[in-house]
């Protein structure tokens, strides 16, 4: 074992001269200088940049300003004042306009917001956008999708629409989102085909792009609800919520039997925001075959917004239940039961 | 006695440069990671979550013991942030001050009979208390007896009744949007179960605060606070967001992190046995997540969340570094299974054979080999010339490192870029090796060395309280 040891110990001597360690020592000093170079470009690229972004902003405040604020004729183009005419045409200024008229896009509607939109088209920015969607970085891709949304670009859905089944979890979101911006529930049809989760995170998104648009017809609306993709089943059940849909409350309480977890949860939920007696008479048939204690305490919970005095003998019996957890869900429900009546 | 002098020599040298070449290896995964977060990140709207009624429901755990002094404006500052679906349940630890009459007084709390679970064991919960004010509706009060910080956030667990825990320093300053930030992670999660998520804390010395608010970022004037900025810039962007990467991450600091209830209760909870509570909680969730085979993810945010104060007196410095070695062994401790054991991937092949070379042992074997380097300079052994290369070797890697942490704060978040704090912030990483490094190794020793006597007190951690901006005088 010594010996062995005192061989390996030979060995690495060989390697470790002192003249090796002054070349690692001048290697890393200079990587260091380097590192420090690099640093001092990247503080003097990102104020130039701020710099330029904000002078040109500055350019184009009162310009963008007076479009906000005009009553535009559809068939007269905005004119474009001389000092910003040359900036239109640069690379740089117009990646800031596109980017100044996004974002005053998400905060504006209405005419402001058409104005904004009619800018966009006149100065043909789409190419920008377009550009970028079809560029191979997903970053670049994703931006280019969520410009062209924003900018409410219809006549690019055809090319978007593939994407929305895009291998990117970024690009495929926004390329969803885009086409129920630009669709509404129509845009929805990429549900079809969906090959990919929906993140909860997304789903959040399409709800509130969603929010002030009715619920469609019975048949799409239950297609969404046998959909074989679980998180299509959880976002439907959400809107149906959402909208307070009480004429799909079968179909939501066929989703009590779903062999999803995280869907009979959401069904659980769902119920709660459309009561009726048939959706507590469900819960409660629900409970005694539900495998998961989780969502029996949810279960219990839920009977919170559904139940009625009617309920009371069923919860007063988990009351003898021998855990603990399930005797207090009860006990709660109970009491708040009591109290509602 | 040439044979121990040989391995002695070039047995530190193989672990250096092994500690090195990991160094490396998690400073690449480390610019992935984070240039990854940054381009996700820019495409996001963080605000769609804080009014979604969708939104997953978040129950911020804050325990105080004796923080009478700022206790109003820091629970009022936890209120303030934005996020709809939340409740605050503040844990008083059996304070000896006043912070109790003090909340009771300043937010009109009432005792409450509270019907709950004790599924974590704790010491006795003398109330809970809620707000007859409906401006304070998310706030809950616990009032209990002292059983240490574990104990404390295992009563909060215990009442806390959302979807995911947060926990946090009740002295903590956070941003607007750092509730929603560490929450989307939960949202995104698709094949793996989510269980934790953590975000980046920074040095508050020096910064400038409003109403709870922090209005002006500065690189600490102070040498110990700012060497502790520089180090923990280092700790999130390079090493955490490296593990991170890797799905590797052993720790979410206890001042901000954020858990799946559920888990966290199925787990165990807090554990009242150890000074490192924070780490062995992610290190137990993981390992029940393992053991049980379903895939998870634990999750980091590289962006500022969370600002705190930090020591600023060697004395108390050298306190929270013994702490925080105590931590470490008590954990790793614990855990020993997960050593080199392939069932834990990652988890046991990676994370704990790391922190236990390049965590624990480190401090230790650089203590020895001073000790032994002395020993041999008597003794007349040292061949000089080959160890002030070696030290020049080791001293100018440990600069690389910073300098690379400090270039990936300048392109990435930025914080520090007032006049002269770059050139601050680098002169203090030439320093660092010498007037800062050797009493964390010393503090880190002492740790060992009160382990070690069975000596496991937290030790007690005096602030000097945030810079605030002077508000404007009524006019008369």
């Amino acid at each position: 074992m010594t010996s062995t040891l005192s061989t390996a110990l030979q060995q690495l001597a060989r390697f470790t001269s002192i003249e090796l360690f002054f070349i690692a020592i001048s290697v890393l000093a200079t990587i260091i200088i380097a590192l420090i170079g690099a640093m001092l470009y990247i503080m003097l690229a990102k104020k130039n940049i701020a710099n330029r972004q904000a002078q040109l902003q500055q350019q184009f405040k009162y310009w963008l300003v007076s479009i906000i604020l005009q009553d535009a004729d559809q068939q007269q183009r905005f004119e474009i004042p001389d000092d910003i005419k040359p900036l239109v045409h640069r690379r740089f200024a117009r990646k800031a306009l596109l980017a100044e008229l996004v974002r005053l896009k998400n905060d504006l509607s209405g005419q402001s917001g058409d104005n904004l939109i009619k800018l966009y088209n006149e100065l043909r920015l789409d190419r920008l956008s377009a550009y970028d969607m079809r560029n191979g970085r997903w970053f670049v891709k994703a931006k280019g999708i969520q410009e062209l949304a924003v900018m409410e670009q219809t006549a690019y859905l055809n090319e978007i629409y593939p994407l929305a089944n895009h291998r990117h979890p970024m690009v495929r979101m926004e390329a969803q989102i885009a086409l129920v911006y630009l669709q509404q529930y129509d845009g929805l049809s990429f549900f079809e085909n969906l090959k990919y989760p929906l993140t909860e995170w997304h789903q959040i998104k399409l709800l509130q792009l969603l929010a002030n648009h009715p619920i469609p017809s019975e048949t799409i609306v239950t297609s969404w609800l046998n959909s074989t993709n679980p998180s299509v089943v959880q976002f439907t059940l959400k809107l149906i919520a959402e909208q307070h849909a009480t004429q799909f409350q079968n179909e939501v309480i066929a989703c009590l039997s779903h062999p999803d977890d995280a869907v009979r949860r959401q069904a659980i939920g769902c119920l709660g925001e459309i009561p009726s007696a048939p959706a507590a008479n469900a819960l409660r048939a629900r409970y005694t075959n539900e495998s998961s204690k989780v969502l029996q305490l949810t279960i219990l919970s839920g009977l919170m917004k559904t139940g009625t005095a009617g309920e009371l003998p069923f919860l007063q019996e988990l009351q003898l239940a021998q855990d603990e957890s399930v005797r207090l869900a009860a006990l709660k429900t109970i009491q708040h039961l009591q109290q509602q009546a | 006695m040439a044979f121990l002098y040989n391995l002695f020599h070039y047995g530190l040298l193989v672990y250096a440069v092994s500690m090195l070449s990991c160094y490396i290896f998690l400073g690449t995964l480390a610019i992935v990671e984070a240039v990854k977060y940054l381009r996700r990140s820019r495409l996001t709207n963080y605000n769609l979550l804080a009014s979604s009624p969708f939104a997953p429901s978040v129950s911020i755990l804050a325990p105080a013991y004796n923080e009478g002094a700022n206790i109003i404006e820091n629970v009022r500052s936890l209120l303030s942030i934005y996020y709809n679906n939340l409740e605050l349940i503040v844990i008083n630890d059996g304070s000896k001050d006043d912070s109790m009459a003090k909340l009771i007084q300043a937010y009109q709390l009432e005792p409450v009979q509270l019907n709950y679970h004790q599924q974590l064991a704790t010491k006795k919960v003398k109330a809970v208390y809620k707000s007859t004010n409906p401006v304070y509706s998310k706030l809950l009060v616990i009032d209990k007896e002292n059983g240490g910080k574990a104990d404390a956030l295992n009563s909060g667990i215990n009442l806390a009744t959302n979807q995911y825990l947060v926990c946090i320093d009740v002295d903590c300053i956070l941003e607007q949007d750092a509730l929603l930030k560490l929450v989307k992670p939960f949202m995104d999660q698709t094949d793996k179960k989510v269980i934790a998520t953590g975000g980046v804390v920074r040095i508050a010395n020096s910064c400038v605060f409003k109403n709870g608010k922090l209005i002006d970022v500065n690189l600490p004037k102070d040498f110990l606070p700012r060497v502790q900025a520089l180090e923990y810039i280092r700790a999130f962007l390079l090493g955490r967001m490296a593990w991170s990467n890797l799905n590797g991450l052993l720790l979410i600091s206890g001042a901000f992190g954020a858990f799946d209830r559920q888990v966290a209760i199925d787990a165990g909870g807090y554990n009242h046995n150890t000074v490192g509570e924070d780490m062995e909680l992610v290190v137990r969730m993981r390992r029940y997540m393992a053991d049980r085979k379903i895939p998870y993810k634990v999750a980091f945010i590289p962006d500022p969340l969370c600002w705190t104060e930090a020591p600023a007196s060697y004395q108390i410095l050298g306190r929270q570094r013994n702490r925080w070695m105590r931590g470490t062994i008590e954990t790793l401790s614990m855990h020993r299974k997960l050593f080199l054991n392939p069932k834990y991937g990652v988890l046991g092949m990676m994370s704990y054979p790391y922190w236990l070379f390049y965590e624990l042992l480190a401090p230790i074997i650089e203590f020895t080999g001073f000790v032994i380097f002395l020993i041999l300079a008597f003794m007349g052994y040292i061949n000089w010339p080959f160890f002030a290369v070696l030290t020049a070797f080791i001293l100018i890697f440990g600069w690389l490192f910073s300098t690379f942490a400090i270039l990936m704060e300048v392109a990435t978040f930025n914080q520090y870029k007032k006049r002269g704090e770059l050139r601050k912030l680098i002169l203090t990483a030439i320093v660092e090796p010498f007037a800062f490094h050797p009493f964390v190794v010393w503090s880190s020793i002492k740790g060992i060395w009160d382990l070690l006597r069975k000596k496991n007190s937290w030790g007690e951690m005096t602030r000097q309280g945030f810079n605030t901006a002077p508000t404007e005088a009524p006019k008369a």
